[in-house]
């Protein structure tokens, strides 16, 4: 069977050019999200999450990013190609997004209702009575009572505006929802919520997702592919059982080992030593190399390939050119 | 059960006296503003003004009690049939001050709706776009502003005539940077909002969000710049009129009864003092107003 992509993203690189300084936020990366699934964006602050959600939108703010090469394909329509116009019928339409920070992404001078029935009435030909009544119905099915739909975001406690941020996105079922960290901002009893909500409403419509996070937890609980994201580039990707329990980054070895063991609650954290290198100035190697306890001098030298380990896992490190390499997370697995 | 709940917070609900739930915004603003005095007492002033400004012409006779002259009562001082005296033709000070009130007010409401209906769409564009545009408005602005208004009325009035049309237009010119600059400065703070860039996402039209969602987040420091700005006009119209570039005489604009009782201020101060009240008493009353609304809309302050 032909699998059904809602978004390919090919090659894709974007770039910053702050006062002739280039900071190359995105470089190379491909990306293939299918309808119902999930694929979870994983990497530190800075890595180029946000920035490839953007550029699905193509809504990198221009000047000062631009998309320097890539193909992006949104149930098919090559948005690099689209006019304007047709831009503003596939926002919201085919793909949509919902940001990390439900209490400012609500405008506080509409009432929730009237902010849904707009998304509705933007691209689906109802009348506003209709769009009303569909948009009472979203809220109900992201669990607010019909009977707020004429308050204000004010009046809302941060779970329900994320819901409401939800209903929006979702009003016109788009097949493409790209969550950009939604629950960072909510406490763990209403991220369960949300994110169980997600999950529901993502099979119901048959969606794809792209759910950016720093949170493993989060991956582990809704993610069906995982993307490990390190400075612009794709790391490692694979299913959500490679990635986790057959780790073949080094990069992704220390991000599991930064988390506090639960078996054994006395072990010191294992951060990664160093910080992310400066995107102004990538090295001309591996990126990670300078803070990976496996780098040698050919790290250093050139960009590391893909290995492939199966069809859908691969990692990007210079160290699987020696075939008997493991990493110590896996050494331990196997 | 539910119901039960339902009933106990309706309850609850009826004993604080809370009403919050639902409120819209405007209400809230006047929720507030009903707290705070001063801000009231302007409000109060202010709509007796505007009523008084509107029937003027149903309450006084205009050629008779306004125009009309009345040799045998001139320069009579304050009594209880002339409050404010009689002028130098024997009008009745009283009653030439709160016909002004007309003059006043419209001068300043239609002088700041013109600047208004310039200034905002020039300064939210100017802010929502950025870049080469919004430079060049902004010096255009910058040069406006370094134009004295009463140079800019000696120029309007002296190349259109002397009327109160050309007046009101001298004076909408003048108030366009400071609305302008408040305008852009409000959109700046808004578009890099994240709902802005929600708005974006789900396919909304660069117009469409500086009218739904730009723009209704930028308006209450608008209207409290507006709401000061018809003070300042007032007072600029008053000094245009005093120097004889505003209302022809006889008709009773405060500066114009100012510069008229000029001439008698030593022997009849009342001639000045009480247009200059007058003056000072709107002026008052709108600056309260302003600064009660700018209270009341000010989100930190929101509970």
């Amino acid at each position: 069977m032909n699998k059904e992509y809602v978004l390919e993203i090919e090659d894709l690189t974007v770039e910053y050019v702050v006062e002739g300084e280039v900071t190359q936020a995105v470089t190379d990366l491909n990306l293939k999200v299918e309808a119902g699934t999930t694929v979870g964006l994983v990497g530190e602050t800075g890595a180029g999450k946000t920035t490839t959600a953007l550029a699905a939108l193509r809504l990198v703010p221009d000047p000062p990013g631009t998309i320097r090469s890539g193909r992006i394909l949104v149930c098919g329509q090559d948005i690099m190609k689209l006019s304007q116009k047709q831009l503003y019928n596939v926002r919201g339409q085919d793909i949509s997004m919902i940001f990390q920070d439900p209490m400012t992404s609500l405008n506080p001078v509409e009432t929730v209702g009237d902010q849904i029935t707009e998304s509705i009435m933007l691209h689906e030909k109802l009348k506003r009575p209709q769009a009303w009544e569909k948009a009472l119905e979203m809220l109900e099915l992201v669990g607010i009572p019909r009977t707020r739909a004429m308050e204000y975001p004010h009046q809302f406690s941060g779970g329900m505006r994320q819901r409401v941020v939800i209903a929006i996105a979702l009003a016109c079922n788009p097949k493409m929802l790209i969550a950009d960290e939604p629950t960072t901002a909510l406490d763990v009893t209403i991220q369960a919520q949300v994110l169980d909500m997600m999950k529901k409403l993502r099979d119901q419509f048959n969606m794809g997702m792209i759910l950016i996070t720093h949170d493993l937890g989060i991956v582990a609980e809704i993610c069906d592919e995982v993307a490990v994201m390190y400075a612009g580039r794709i790391v490692e990707m694979g299913t959500l059982d490679e990635v986790f329990n057959h780790t073949r980054h080094p990069y992704t070895e220390g991000l599991f080992n930064s988390l506090p063991n639960i078996k054994n609650r006395e072990a010191k954290l294992q951060p990664i030593p160093g910080l992310m290198p400066d995107p102004t100035d990538l090295p001309v190697g591996c990126a990670f190399a300078p803070r990976c306890r496996y780098a040698t001098e050919a790290c250093k030298a050139a960009q590391p390939a893909a290995h492939h380990f199966s069809d859908t896992h691969f990692a990007a490190c210079t160290a699987y050119e020696d075939p008997s390499f493991r990493i110590e997370r896996s050494k331990d697995r196997e | 059960m539910s119901k039960n709940k339902k009933e106990v917070q309706d309850i609850n609900r009826k004993a604080t006296g809370e009403k919050a739930k639902g409120r819209s915004q405007g209400a809230e603003v006047w929720y507030r503003m009903r707290k705070n005095k001063g801000a009231m007492v302007g409000l109060v002033v202010v709509v007796l003004l505007i009523l008084l400004a509107v029937f003027s012409d149903v309450i006084f006779d205009y050629s008779k009690q306004i125009a009309g002259i009345n040799t045998k009562a001139r320069l009579l001082p304050p009594s209880w049939e002339h409050p404010f005296g009689t002028d130098g033709k024997g009008r009745d000070l009283f009653v030439r001050v709160l016909y002004g009130t007309k003059y006043s007010l419209t001068i300043g409401v239609v002088a700041t709706l013109i600047s208004t209906l310039i200034a905002v769409p020039i300064g939210a564009l100017a802010g929502y776009y950025g870049g080469f545009f919004e430079n060049v408005v902004m010096r255009i602005m910058d040069m406006l502003s370094a134009v004295p208004f009463i140079l800019m009325g000696i120029v309007v009035v002296s190349a259109l005539g002397a009327n109160m049309m050309n007046l009101i237009i001298a004076l909408g010119i003048v108030g366009i940077p400071k609305i302008c600059r408040m305008t852009r400065a409000a959109v700046l703070t808004v578009k890099n909002q994240e709902y802005i860039e929600s708005a974006r996402i789900i396919g909304l039209k660069e117009r469409d969000i500086i009218i739904k969602h730009v723009l209704p987040n930028c308006l209450s420091p608008i209207i409290v710049s507006i709401t000061l700005q018809v003070a300042t006009v007032i007072i600029s119209a008053s000094s245009l009129s005093f120097l004889g570039l505003g209302v022809p005489a006889p008709s009773p604009e405060w500066g114009a009864l100012l510069s008229a009782g000029r001439d008698e201020l030593r022997q009849h101060a009342n001639l000045t003092l009480f247009p200059g009240l007058a003056i000072m008493i709107t002026v008052l009353a709108l600056n309260l107003m302003g600064d009660g609304l700018r209270d009341a809309m000010d989100p930190k302050l929101r509970k």
